[in-house]
């Protein structure tokens, strides 16, 4: 902070004005080297319209050195919302891209720029939400507070959901580490700090970073972010409280658009009636209670072939997390978690977030396995 | 319906004698399915009724495992509807019948088992009525004049199972049908080096 | 009542009524009816994951010593628990009998229909179901 004032008036547009970065679904980085950058002029051949990432095909060059190649871009979601469609262009269309080129030598390029006929297409500019002081927190007619969606006085359906997480890694209250979206560390040497490892999480923890989370499950093989991992992803999750059945569904927005299910009957960590009680699962066993403002969800019974954070903080079966979500107005959703895994973990710690509440929409759809043969 | 009966017009006839030979459905290689298929599986779904926020929900327990949200509150469908596996859906009750109105379907999945064909512009219509505790009687009609040169209705009937509940399954877990399914299908590409 | 029309207040799933419809295609499309197959050999790996458990023997051909690993193919875990399964009952290198149909693709793999437990395993002498999806259980 060489400019103390400089610095303080920074901070107050910030307060007000919440600028969020882009969102990638997988860390670029891992795929695409950020040294190679590449320009190529091509002719469009396919495009295949699909999350997590639409990618255009093109040849480029002409005679004997023609190539086809592919040129990433952001998803479906992120480029509807910035209003381009599967028909912005077309086969046969001219294409000029700059990008960067695959770490493996494949033909494909990660496009920041995509021009058609001159003019820039397929920008999606970082998200400015307005944060408006939020009203006070909606409740259910006994007085608890709702997590979900609020009836509304208008007759259309209510909607919303929690998205836009205050931190995108899991590092213990207190160390203040700087990771980007995808929880990848901005300080390698940061990895030690972020929570009380075992020699050979830490370890394992150092090495799935230092790949640059290219071995990511979720996006190799489109498996679940459970446990913390799916309140830091970008597209959100929403709560369905059913409270004649005493259970809550979590509905999740990123991934394969999974739902999952905590029961509020008090019942012990066995499985579900009729369900498979002797499995280890990718989002556990959860039952909750209500401890005045603050819903308490103790969740356990996780396999281990999943990353339940973004970043890839390593967990074993012996996994519990303690959860517990307060809304401490209509827009604000706090998160805190205990992670209790003598497995990975030399104690159990403790780390949180907030997320914001994006009203007047529901969870978009994304399905990770959409692209995939 | 028997498939003799269908009024499919030729070029998805042909389809849909390409796929009862190839049997190789998008279900199986972990792909959502609208349409009917939702209820086509083993293990059945749950719905969450939400009368205050008005929608219902419908969970499918294999498959994708994930949710379909059918609004109830009588809004139209948006004119620049972008097609989804699910595509959009609205329901009202008629008497004891619960009748949705979905449109926005993309073509990536199947609608039934079989893989009786449709395309984008396919309007789907499913009336659901509860004839007994146990039973729910499901009568959907396919109005698609991509695939079709009339709308035609078929169905059949839901069992209630008591004493289950929801049970995790994901289908990505360990799934080896995409190298065990074997075929003629050749836009099935395993040798895409595109991973997200 | 209408609020109740498709759930209820007591525990429940709905379900596909029975019939032909529930006939599990993409077993024909996987594995060949008429290619049946009977192996017996030593298990090496389990794994017991949705939507199919697997598990692998080791068979050795008795005349000419060599020894080939292959896959068989079983129901999902909720399905199998229903037949008297638990994730412990095979276990790496007891001896197990299995019957079922062989891989379309030509490959060391199969679908089992049952498998029974020769040596000192979970059940031993047992045969289970294993749950197939040839016939339609399962997905």
């Amino acid at each position: 902070m060489r400019h103390p004032v400089l610095g303080f008036v920074v901070m107050i547009a910030a307060a007000s004005l919440l600028i969020l970065p882009l969102s990638a679904h997988h860390e670029i980085t891992a795929k695409f080297d950020p040294a190679k950058t590449t320009r190529l002029q091509g002719i469009v051949t396919y495009v295949d319209w699909a999350n997590p990432h639409v990618h255009i095909f093109m040849n480029v060059g002409a005679g004997a050195s023609m190539a086809n190649w592919a040129v990433e871009l952001e998803s479906v979601i992120d480029l509807q919302k910035a209003k381009y469609t599967r028909d912005t262009v077309k086969p046969g269309d001219s294409l000029t891209v700059e990008g960067i080129a695959a770490r493996d030598g494949s033909r494909q390029v990660w496009g920041n720029t995509v021009t058609l006929a001159g003019k820039r297409i397929f920008n999606v500019p970082e998200e400015t939400v307005n944060r408006a002081p939020g009203g006070p927190t909606p409740r259910w007619p006994d007085g608890k507070p709702r997590l979900g969606p609020a009836p509304t006085t208008t007759g259309l359906a209510a909607t919303g959901y929690w998205a836009r997480p205050s931190m995108t890694i899991l590092a213990e209250n207190g160390t203040n580490i700087r990771a980007n979206k995808n929880g990848l560390l901005a300080n390698i040497a940061d990895a030690p700090k972020v929570a009380p490892f075992q020699p050979w999480a830490k370890d394992l923890f150092e090495l799935r970073q230092r790949n640059r989370l290219a071995d990511d499950p979720q996006y190799l093989y489109c498996l679940p972010p459970g446990g913390p991992r799916q309140f830091q992803q970008p597209y959100g999750i929403q709560f369905v409280e059913d409270n004649e059945r005493q259970r809550i569904f979590v509905l999740i927005g990123g991934g394969n658009r999974n739902y999952r299910i905590i029961y509020l009957d008090g019942r012990s960590h066995v499985g579900q009636v009729g369900g498979d009680d002797d499995n280890p699962l990718y989002y556990g066993r959860a039952v909750a209670k209500w401890n005045g403002q603050t819903l308490e969800v103790d969740t356990r019974g996780f396999n281990e072939d999943f990353w339940f954070t973004n970043g890839g903080l390593p967990h074993t079966e012996q996994l519990k997390l303690l959860e517990k979500f307060t809304r401490t107005d209509f827009d604000t959703l706090r998160y805190d978690v205990t992670i209790d895994d003598p497995g990975a973990y030399t104690r159990p710690w403790s780390t949180g977030w907030t997320l914001r509440w994006v009203g007047g929409a529901d969870l978009p759809v994304h399905f990770c396995q959409d692209n995939r043969p | 319906m028997r498939i003799s009966e269908l009024p499919i017009q030729p070029w998805a006839r042909a389809l849909l004698d390409y796929r009862l030979e190839n049997q190789l459905e998008p279900h199986t290689r972990c792909k959502p399915s609208g349409g009917p298929r939702q209820f086509l599986t083993p293990y059945g779904v749950e719905t969450a009724e939400m009368p205050d926020l008005k929608q219902i929900i419908i969970m499918d327990l294999g498959g994708p495992h994930t949710y379909r949200v059918i609004y109830m509150d009588g809004r139209p469908h948006p004119v620049d509807l972008q097609p989804t596996y699910y595509g959009h859906s609205t329901g009202k009750w008629d008497g004891d019948t619960l009748v949705i109105d979905t449109v926005g379907f993309n073509e990536k999945f199947w609608i039934d088992r079989q893989g009786t064909p449709h395309t984008e512009k396919l309007h789907m219509t499913e009336r659901l009525t509860r004839t007994d505790y146990n039973t729910i009687k499901y009568v959907v009609t396919i109005d698609d004049p991509g695939a079709y040169t009339k709308p035609w209705t078929s169905g059949f009937n839901f069992r209630w199972t008591a004493n289950s509940e929801l049970f995790e399954y994901v289908c990505q877990d360990n799934n080896y049908a995409p190298d065990l399914m074997v075929g003629a299908q050749e836009f099935v590409d395993r040798t895409s080096k595109i991973v997200p | 009542m209408r609020a109740y029309l498709l759930g209820g207040l007591i525990a429940g799933v709905l379900l596909l009524a029975g019939g032909k419809a529930m006939a599990h295609h993409s077993f024909a499309a996987e594995f060949d009816a008429n290619k049946p197959v009977k192996l017996t050999g030593t298990v090496t790996k389990v794994e017991w994951t949705n939507p199919h458990v697997w598990f692998y023997i080791n068979v050795k051909d008795e005349k000419t010593g060599k020894v080939e690993n292959w896959g068989a193919e079983m129901g999902p875990p909720h399905g199998l628990q229903r037949r008297g399964w638990r994730r412990e009952t095979l276990k790496i290198g007891e001896q197990v009998t299995v019957e079922g149909s062989k891989a379309k693709n030509g490959t060391n793999r199969m679908n089992a229909r049952s498998v029974t437990m020769t040596s000192t395993g979970g059940r031993p002498g047992e045969t289970l179901d294993a749950a197939s999806s040839q016939g339609g259980n399962n997905n």
